[in-house]
Parts: C-alpha cells; structure tokens; sequence
C-alpha cells in the first residue's frame, strides 16, 4: 500500500515537473543583453495587437500567445530604445504591427523551433504602409544543453524568439524611414 | 614604337568595354533563384475541381483542424524550417476558379498575374488527388500534390516539384480507437509534402 502511495506521489511529481517545465514565460523571450547601438527613431510609436500567436495544447506544437509576443516585443524595443516613445495614448505617429505567420518545432532530442513574423508600419495621420519586414529565425538546441525534453523545446522557442525580435530592432535601426 | 603603345592601350579599352558589357548583360540576365527570394507569398492550396470541404471531411477534425487549413498550416511549417520568410496574400481576392485542374492548367507568366501586387515570390501548391478509403479491417489514404515557386515580375518558376503521399493503418494489429485517432488524409498528404520540401534547399542559418 505504502509502495502504491510512493510510486503516485512520485508519478504527480513528475507530471508537475514536466508541465513546469512546459510553461513559457515572458521573461525568456526578451533578447539579453538589450540589443544595443541601435539608431533611434524620434517617434511616438503605438504597438498594436499582436495577431497569429495561441496558447499550446497538450500533444500539439508549443505556441505563444499574442499577449506574451507583446508584452515580449514592447520589453526588447523600450531595452533597445528603438522608438523616442512606446505608448498607447496621446500623439501617436506610427503603429506597429505584427503577425506571427507559423511558429514550428521540428521534434527529436536536438529540437529546432523557427519563427516567422511579418512587421510593418502605419502612418497614423494617413493609414499608409510605410515599412515592411518579414523575418524568420531559427534556434537549435542541442540534445546535451538540457536534461529534460520539455526544457530544451522551451529554450528553442526563448532562442528563436530571442532571434526575432533583435532582428526586428536591427531592421528598424537600418531602415530608411520618412522624417 | 609610340604607335604600337597606343595600339595596345586601345586594344585594352576594348577588352575591357567587352568585358564590362558582358557582365552587365549576365547581371541583367540573371535568373532570379531561390537564394535571392526574401519573402514568399504562400498562395491558399487549390484542390481538385469540384471537390468541397465537406468531401474533405476527417475523423477528429475539431483535433486536428480540417483538410485545408492542415494543409496551409503544414505548408507554412515546412517552409519555416528550410529558413524562409513567409507571407500571406494580402489585399488579394481569390479567383472563382481556383482549382487544381484550372492553374495547372495555366503558364507560369499565367500564373504569375494571379499573384497579389504585393508578393515578389509566390508559392502555388496543388493538391491534385486526395482520396482514402476505410473498411472493419483497415483504412489508408493517398495523396498526389505539387508545388511551385514563382518570381512574379519576371513570371519565371524558380523552383518546383511534386510528390506522392500514403498511410494505411491494420485495424486488428493497431486497434481500432488508435486506428480511428489518426485522420489518414491528413497523414497521406503530410507525408507528400514531405517529400516535396525534402528536396526544397536550405537557406543558411
């Protein structure tokens, strides 16, 4: 009976420990160090609803909802100092949009997660499209980089991710966007 | 002596118009290539002409989303992890003939006209039979579909291919509850796809 016990009590601390390690936090999707020496544009920039992100579900691919790609986005590029303001009321002269077009994890014990995410500026004043870039990155984690499956998928995602949004800093700073 | 000196400098002038010629011609002429593709359009998938969702339908769909939306899905994926951008069609309007039979139908200058403004590259992918059949015993699925890449200002298909997809389950072996669990169309066409983007090259990391 005692064996009965022991061998519950340790299946439910295995299943917390996977679906903890399973959980994809904010935190780990923000690029660090900031990305830095980045040209920063004397607007006041409205980040706007991210679309194509979801929660995961249990036996499918590990997504990210739009909430944390925001929260994620707007952390990075206030890091960076992309923008002379980031905020959601008064003058705003720019938008910024984002799709997440397909989030993937090609499994196994190396696993590699590629991101893609379409981005693109609206002049508010006029509702034109003045800047566009679509980027997708990739991040491999190696089977030796972590004990558990579910913490190396999680560290794919955070890398890839990661990736994505100093890109899009990157092409933000380079681009040759009106006065 | 001074003459055969100028002689020799003009012959270089020549030389060197001919070569700069050339190389502007091969630049001008160059085909464009999957490594210079930046983003693809991926265009919604056509099906075979007179086939609907409904004749699409699959055991657990609410699972697995339908046919069609598995089918982009999947498409996306496979791209994703080759390393290319992707996109949508955007202010696009999809033709009343989009079918398998009527764009293959058509050149890759055709085709190309279909492309929204927007798109530099587009990707087209037929599915150009999608059929599964199931009794007490066993149930198995195959599906032909095909794909190509084209650079809509030139109209020139920089890459294609096509493939062949199967699954088939034994009832008494697997069980039927594991058996009904996998929607075979869907598997029969990832396992085309499969083998169409095998051979898609890999942009570096």
């Amino acid at each position: 009976m005692r064996t009965d016990a022991f061998v519950k009590l340790m299946m439910c601390a295995c299943a917390m420990f996977l679906l903890a390690s399973c959980a994809i936090s904010t935190k780990g999707l923000i690029p660090e160090p900031p990305v830095s020496g980045v040209r920063q544009i004397d607007k006041q920039v409205q980040l706007m609803p991210v679309q194509g992100g979801r929660s995961s579900s249990f036996g499918r691919e590990a997504y990210i909802t739009n909430e944390q790609y925001r929260d994620a986005m707007r952390q990075a590029l206030l890091d960076a100092g992309s923008f002379r303001v980031l905020a959601d009321e008064g003058p705003i002269d720019w938008q910024l949009f984002s799709d997440i077009i397909t989030i993937t994890t090609e499994g196994g014990v190396s696993p590699m997660y590629a991101i893609v995410v379409q981005y693109w500026l609206v002049e508010t004043d006029t509702g034109k499209e003045i800047w566009r870039k679509g980027i997708n990155t990739r991040h491999k984690v190696n089977w030796n980089e972590a004990f558990a499956g579910g913490t190396r998928i999680i560290m794919a995602i955070n890398g890839a991710t990661k990736k994505n949004l100093s890109g899009l800093i990157e092409a933000l700073s380079k681009a040759d966007l009106p006065d | 002596m001074v003459m055969r000196l100028v002689d020799h400098y003009i012959k270089g002038y020549w030389y060197c118009a001919l070569l700069l010629l050339g190389a502007c011609t091969a630049s001008v002429a160059a085909p464009p290539t999957l490594q210079d593709a930046d983003t693809i359009t991926i265009m919604p998938v056509a099906y075979p002409a007179g086939q609907t969702a409904a004749d699409r339908e699959e055991t657990l769909e609410s699972l697995y989303g339908t046919l069609d939306e598995y089918v982009y899905k999947a498409l996306l994926r496979k791209m994703a992890l080759k390393g290319y951008v992707l996109d949508r069609p955007r202010g696009w309007t999809r033709p009343t003939d989009w079918n398998s039979e009527s764009l293959m139908s058509r050149t890759d200058i055709e085709l190309s006209r279909l492309m929204p403004e927007s798109a530099t590259y587009g990707a087209f992918l037929f599915v150009e039979q999608v059929k599964s059949e199931s009794n007490p015993l066993s149930s198995s699925a195959d599906g032909v579909a095909s794909a190509v890449i084209i650079h809509r200002q030139s109209g020139q298909a920089i890459w294609r291919n096509s493939g062949h997809g199967e699954f088939g389950e034994n009832h008494l072996l697997q069980g039927l509850l594991v058996s009904l669990l996998t929607p075979n169309k869907h598997a029969a066409m990832e396992n085309a796809f499969g083998e169409i983007f095998s051979k898609l090259p890999e942009k570096q990391f």
